[in-house]
């Protein structure tokens, strides 16, 4: 790692800098664990942009051809469309101008509405950060606790049933579950609401009554989302329990007479925990992107059902920003967790 | 395992576990209807909740390709379609012929102000036509064609003059842009225009629109028609709220549940199960609809018979016989019985009966339909002779084999095309599919690429035939046309309507260039699908019967007289 010239102390020679040992040590951070994964990050970012932009312009299907989809256009109008949007220049020129707008948080136009991008994109990500976050936060709650209770009584009874019921709802269809949850709670019981985020015309005479609205709207696709991904959670949250019960800390501390939920929580959980923590970020991002279905079947606003729509539209600039917001969603959850983890075990950061 | 349970006694027993869980159960019960009984929720009344599986493209009127009844509701147009399809006054109080029906006066409403409180003038009026003939850029602008200059004399009159006596005369479709807004905007900046102040004249005012979400228009009071002198339009609606959802079975459980008030179209199945349903109404309309397999018959026009070099289609499909026995092949009675559910017609010519008069009927004795004998009669007849495999080979020993698409988007499409291909199997042709694409790839590979050899799909036309017609005009190749169709005497036709003044005559040369188009066989019309809505009976009143739907893309009639219940 060489520091760059204009780094270096007026009147040195280029690359003293460098070699002096107080530059060394200030260029040291560099070579560190974090500095070496943020640039891990932003090297991926760049690979999924770049990935992004190949990939929907290899979609079969001209995007211009699909907004003049309806209309008797006439050719002339036809290329002073292409025109327009970009669509005639050539390909790497388009390319470095993509690079160039996501430089500059600028996501453009949208094809189909007209209206800038971040417009659509800034509720859609809200939306869908309500619905997932809902969710993630069932998922740890009942997925921690159910691979507890299985883990800690592993080879019972309960640890039989807990662990095939967490199989059995990971392997169920999530449109299937959505469609079950609103057949029962929304036609036959009538409790909840079917579709959407918010009641159509709903009148709110307080930012609570909003706020209620909104919950109510929420439950059946954040209880589908979790009822699905529960599972894994409990598996490897029982998996990791059960291994560290076999450890020798666990015998000593029972020797030393602790009580057993002490050691539950305190040897047991602690320990355990570990695996389970990286699980949660890569989670985070698997429902992110897989939030799609479940948008789809309540009519969800969010990301996914922005995605879903501009896809039968080619409407190219929707998807690349969506796709990019994700990815680096998944991205920046993946830093943090690994950041995180290296603090709470030391060794990541050595090896 | 038990040794385990033997070194570590368990920190809750089962019998606590279990209980713990039950009463964790047990809350979440009784939560679950607290959360609902708390917030039932109050409503607006008087509010239209529309349904939709697509609510709306853009707010820009230039550029729309859809759903124009959406900006039929915020914008004026000279004229409208009346809820009987027929060309009614509008923001203009009378409609003058002249120069053998060339030259249309309009004179319009006074005093008439956009939702910016600025006078709508004259001005304005030609403003909008000539930008939409320049720019021809969306659903409106491809009606100018034929207009040649628009003229202002006064601020109360618009004299427009075409080419030839307009059919459909562009009034009816086209909004009034406000020219104190788009006047100083080049094409490309009205491309990326986003209108989301959608200011104009008409009946409701843009309130609120989420793109793939929801769009919200409040009651304009002050529009005109709600107390016009020739006969106000009596609705009290005080909004109207468009909601997208994402598949046919939420919009049927969302009106179930009083979520909406009127659903879009339904498939006969989810349609179905509406029927008698408390507090909801299940409405049956002849549709605007045609659904068809196109055959590529794209020919080179410098060698008669022989395949445009850039068509990928099977060339054997330039032989009309073999066209003429798929037709006959396909028991069209079996497709609407099993994919519409029976809700639906047999389909022949390419305008759906609901266009009324323009419709040509072919007397059933002459349908070329479900008559697989025949079909056989005429392939051995042309000397395609069965194969050693079952499958029927030209003189040359080209195998009768073509590729079968299918729209993936709307479901009935696929449905059609798994049907049809034991049928054509059935009469010695082997048929390789059904591939199922969606609408982008699809249209990239008929429309663009000519690289297909029979598909199905379905046209939504407007209540007028020209644009149908127009379909197979030779003018459409690489654009509209999904058959690369071209005929002299059918292109003549379809040109000559476009300018006919006299009704009579128009609607002969209508029926005769359907007539030949149904005689080439490069459509197999399928079926034409009744359109199948549904609404709520208990929040509002003044619903009404209107060709092609309860509220339909071609008339805003319905969304003018519905009051609260």
């Amino acid at each position: 790692m060489t520091a760059p010239a204009e780094q270096a102390p007026p009147g040195s020679a280029p690359g003293d800098a460098a070699r002096a040992p107080g530059g060394r040590r200030r260029w040291r951070w560099l070579r560190s664990y974090p500095a070496r994964r943020v640039a891990q990050a932003v090297i991926t970012l760049y690979v999924v942009a770049t990935f992004n932009f190949w990939l929907f312009r290899l979609l079969p299907g001209d995007p211009a051809r699909m907004i003049a989809r309806e209309s008797r256009l006439s050719p002339e109008a036809y290329e002073q469309l292409r025109e327009s949007f970009g669509l005639n220049e050539p390909a790497w020129e388009q390319y470095l101008i993509y690079l160039t707008k996501i430089y500059r948080f600028d996501t453009g136009i949208s094809f189909k509405a007209r209206l800038p991008v971040i417009d659509l994109l800034r509720p859609a990500l809200y939306n869908t950060l309500i619905l997932t976050g809902s969710a993630l936060v069932l998922i740890f709650v009942f997925g921690l606790a159910f691979g507890i209770a299985a883990g800690w009584r592993r080879g019972t009874r309960t640890d039989t049933t807990l662990t095939l019921t967490a199989l059995t709802l990971w392997s169920l269809p999530t449109f299937w579950v959505g469609l079950m949850l609103v057949l029962l709670f929304s036609i036959t019981l009538g409790w909840l609401p079917v579709a959407g985020i918010r009641a159509v015309a709903a009148i709110y005479r307080t930012p609570f009554a909003e706020a209620q609205d909104v919950i109510q709207h929420l439950i059946l696709p954040a209880a589908t989302i979790a009822i699905v991904s529960v599972g894994s959670i409990a598996l490897i949250m029982r998996n990791s329990l059960a291994e560290v019960a076999d450890e020798d800390y666990m015998l000593a501390a029972r020797a030393r007479g602790l009580r057993p939920r002490t050691i539950l929580w305190r040897y047991g959980v602690r320990n355990a925990f570990l695996p389970t923590f990286t699980l949660m970020a890569l989670t985070l991002g698997l429902l992110m992107a897989g939030t799609i279905q479940t948008e789809v079947v309540f009519s969800w606003p969010g990301l996914g059902l922005l995605m879903y729509d501009a896809v039968q539209t080619r409407d190219l600039p929707v998807l690349e920003a969506s796709f990019f917001v994700i990815a680096a969603i998944v991205v920046l959850a993946t830093l943090l967790a690994d950041l995180f983890y290296s603090r709470l075990d030391p060794r990541i950061r050595s090896s | 395992m038990s040794g385990k349970e033997g070194i570590l006694a368990d920190p809750i027993s089962r019998r606590q576990f279990m209980a713990y869980t039950g009463k964790a159960g047990m809350a979440a019960m009784l939560a679950t209807p607290i959360v609902t009984a708390a917030c039932g929720g109050e409503t607006a009344s008087g509010v239209l909740r529309f349904g939709h599986l697509n609510i709306f493209d853009t707010p820009n009127p230039v550029v729309t390709v859809s759903s124009p009844d959406m900006h039929w509701l915020v914008y004026d147009r000279l004229m409208e379609f009346d809820a009987n399809m027929s060309p009614a006054l509008s923001l203009a109080t009378n409609r003058v012929l002249s120069n053998g029906g060339r030259t249309v006066t309009y004179t319009i409403r006074e005093g008439v102000e956009f939702h910016d409180g600025e006078a709508l003038t004259s001005a304005d009026v030609k403003f909008s036509f000539e930008l939409y003939r320049d720019t021809k850029k969306g659903l409106f602008g491809g009606f100018f064609e034929p207009l040649e200059t628009v003229e202002a004399p006064d601020d109360a009159t618009v004299v427009l003059h075409f080419s030839g006596p307009p059919a459909l005369d562009p009034s009816v479709g086209a909004p009034i842009l406000p020219r104190h807004i788009w006047q100083d905007m080049s094409s490309e900046e009205i491309d990326q225009f986003g209108n989301d102040e959608m200011i104009g004249s008409g009946p409701f005012k843009l309130n609120n629109y989420a793109p793939s979400e929801r769009l919200e228009l409040d009651r304009n009071s002050d529009w005109w028609g709600w107390s016009s002198n020739d006969g106000p339009k009596q609705g009290t609606i005080e909004a109207l709220i468009k909601v997208q959802l994402a598949n046919e079975e939420t919009v049927a459980n969302s009106l179930r549940n009083n979520e909406i008030d009127v659903t879009g179209e339904l498939a006969s199945d989810i349609w179905d199960g509406l029927v008698g349903e408390s507090d909801i109404e299940a409405v049956e309309y002849p549709g605007f609809l045609l659904d068809h397999f196109g055959i590529n018959v794209y020919e080179d026009p410098n060698n008669p018979g022989q395949p445009h070099p850039d068509s990928g289609g099977n060339p054997l499909l330039l032989d009309q016989r073999i066209r003429e026995a798929m037709s006959w092949a396909i028991d069209r009675q079996r497709l609407v019985d099993i994919v519409l559910g029976g809700r639906g017609q047999k389909g022949t010519v390419v305008l759906p009966p609901g266009m009324g008069a323009s419709f040509l009927e072919i007397p059933e004795a002459q349908q070329a339909n479900g008559n697989p004998d025949r079909a056989r009669q005429i392939l051995d007849e042309a000397g395609y002779a069965v194969g050693d495999d079952g499958i029927r080979v030209s003189p040359d020993g080209q195998r009768l084999s073509f590729r079968l698409f299918a729209s993936s988007v709307i479901d009935r499409l696929p449905q059609y095309a798994e049907l049809i291909k034991p049928m054509l199997e059935d009469i010695g042709m082997e048929i390789q599919g059904v591939f199922a694409e969606d609408d982008p790839t699809l249209i990239q590979r008929v429309f663009v690429d000519a690289d297909w050899d029979m598909y199905t799909w379905v046209w939504q036309t407007p209540p007028d035939p020209t644009f149908m017609l127009s379909v197979q005009s030779c003018d459409q190749f690489g654009n509209l046309s999904d058959t690369y169709y071209c005929d002299a005497e059918y292109e003549d036709l379809f040109k000559a309507q476009q300018v006919q003044g006299d009704p009579a005559e128009r609607e002969r040369m209508v029926h005769q260039a359907q007539q030949i188009f149904y005689d080439a066989f490069a459509y197999c019309v399928m079926a034409y699908p009744n359109r199948l809505q549904a609404h709520r009976t208990d929040n509002l009143t003044g619903w009404i019967f209107i060709n092609n739907g309860v509220t339909v893309n071609w008339s805003t009639e319905q969304y003018l007289v519905l009051s609260e219940a």
